[in-house]
């Protein structure tokens, strides 16, 4: 008789101990889940102004090249795209994109920057249909295509319950 | 060892003398010429600097193989210390063009 006791208590015992468990890691892999939307949909918000940020470096590269030599707007250029070439090596870094866009912001830097923007004397106003404000353009489009692929990644892939609870195990033991 | 955001100028622009005081071709008269003259492999740091033209990198580092260097020197004795992945691919870009028009030139 005794033995049978002990054998139902152990057994009540592993009941409570696996519900418990279960209810636990539930209430993880649910927090998990919670955390990634809020990851996704952050960088979903930081590469659509990524986006914005380069259609106001395409606008403001276009007016200068276009115009007349502006020290102030050339230096702001310069700055503009080493921000832009920050954020997208640290959105990379931190698995925010998955692709490299090391020679599509050579290309940017190179449009913009390799001509016409070192003196007043060597400035030439550019037509609108000129060599070097098309590739300017497409330097732009180019990483804007990326940007945008990998906003629409971010947006519509979930995460597997598999990941959440491989991550939470991870993180927890 | 050069930083050029600290040893040169927080914002090196220009390609020429008379572009301004931190131009390109005055850095790598003044700074990478005699520093590789030295001997040993030279590293150059970018990234205290506010952020840099196209021109000015294409002449101080393209202009190195106009000034006698050859690329397979470059690549050995001149290290490129940079965050920025874009400008090491352009650096040597520049390097690898200078060296293929100086070959094209003969």
């Amino acid at each position: 008789m005794e033995d049978v006791s002990l054998s139902s208590a152990a057994w009540e015992a592993i009941k409570v101990f696996l519900t418990s468990s279960l209810v636990v890691l539930g209430w993880m892999v649910v927090s998990d889940q919670q955390e990634a939307r809020e990851l996704a949909k952050s960088r979903y918000t930081r590469l659509y102004a990524i986006r914005d940020e380069l259609r106001k470096i395409e606008n403001s590269a276009v007016e200068y090249h276009t115009t007349n030599f502006d020290l102030a707007k050339a230096r702001s250029l310069t700055k503009s795209i080493k921000t832009i070439s920050d954020e997208l090596a640290y959105l990379r870094e931190c698995g925010g994109i998955a692709f490299s866009t090391s020679q599509d912001v050579f290309d940017l830097r190179r449009s913009i920057t390799l001509n016409n923007c070192d003196s007043e004397s060597s400035y030439v106003a550019q037509d609108l249909d000129s060599k070097m404000i098309v590739e300017i353009e497409a330097a732009v489009a180019s990483i804007d295509r990326q940007i945008l692929k990998a906003a629409q990644s971010v947006a519509t892939t979930p995460r597997t319950l598999r990941e959440s609870i491989s991550a939470t195990l991870k993180r927890r033991i | 060892m050069i930083n050029i955001g600290k040893d040169y100028s927080r914002f090196p622009a220009g390609r020429y003398l008379d572009d301004g005081n931190s131009n390109g071709q005055k850095f790598r008269d003044e700074f990478l010429i005699p520093a590789l003259v030295a001997g040993d492999k030279l590293r150059v740091l970018f990234d205290d600097a506010l952020g840099y033209g196209s021109s000015f990198l294409e002449e101080a580092f393209g202009g190195l193989v106009r000034a006698g260097y050859n690329k397979k020197r470059l690549d050995l004795d001149l290290e490129l210390v940079t965050s920025d992945e874009s400008m090491k691919l352009e650096i040597r870009q520049y390097i690898s063009d200078a060296q293929r028009e100086l070959g094209s030139a003969k």
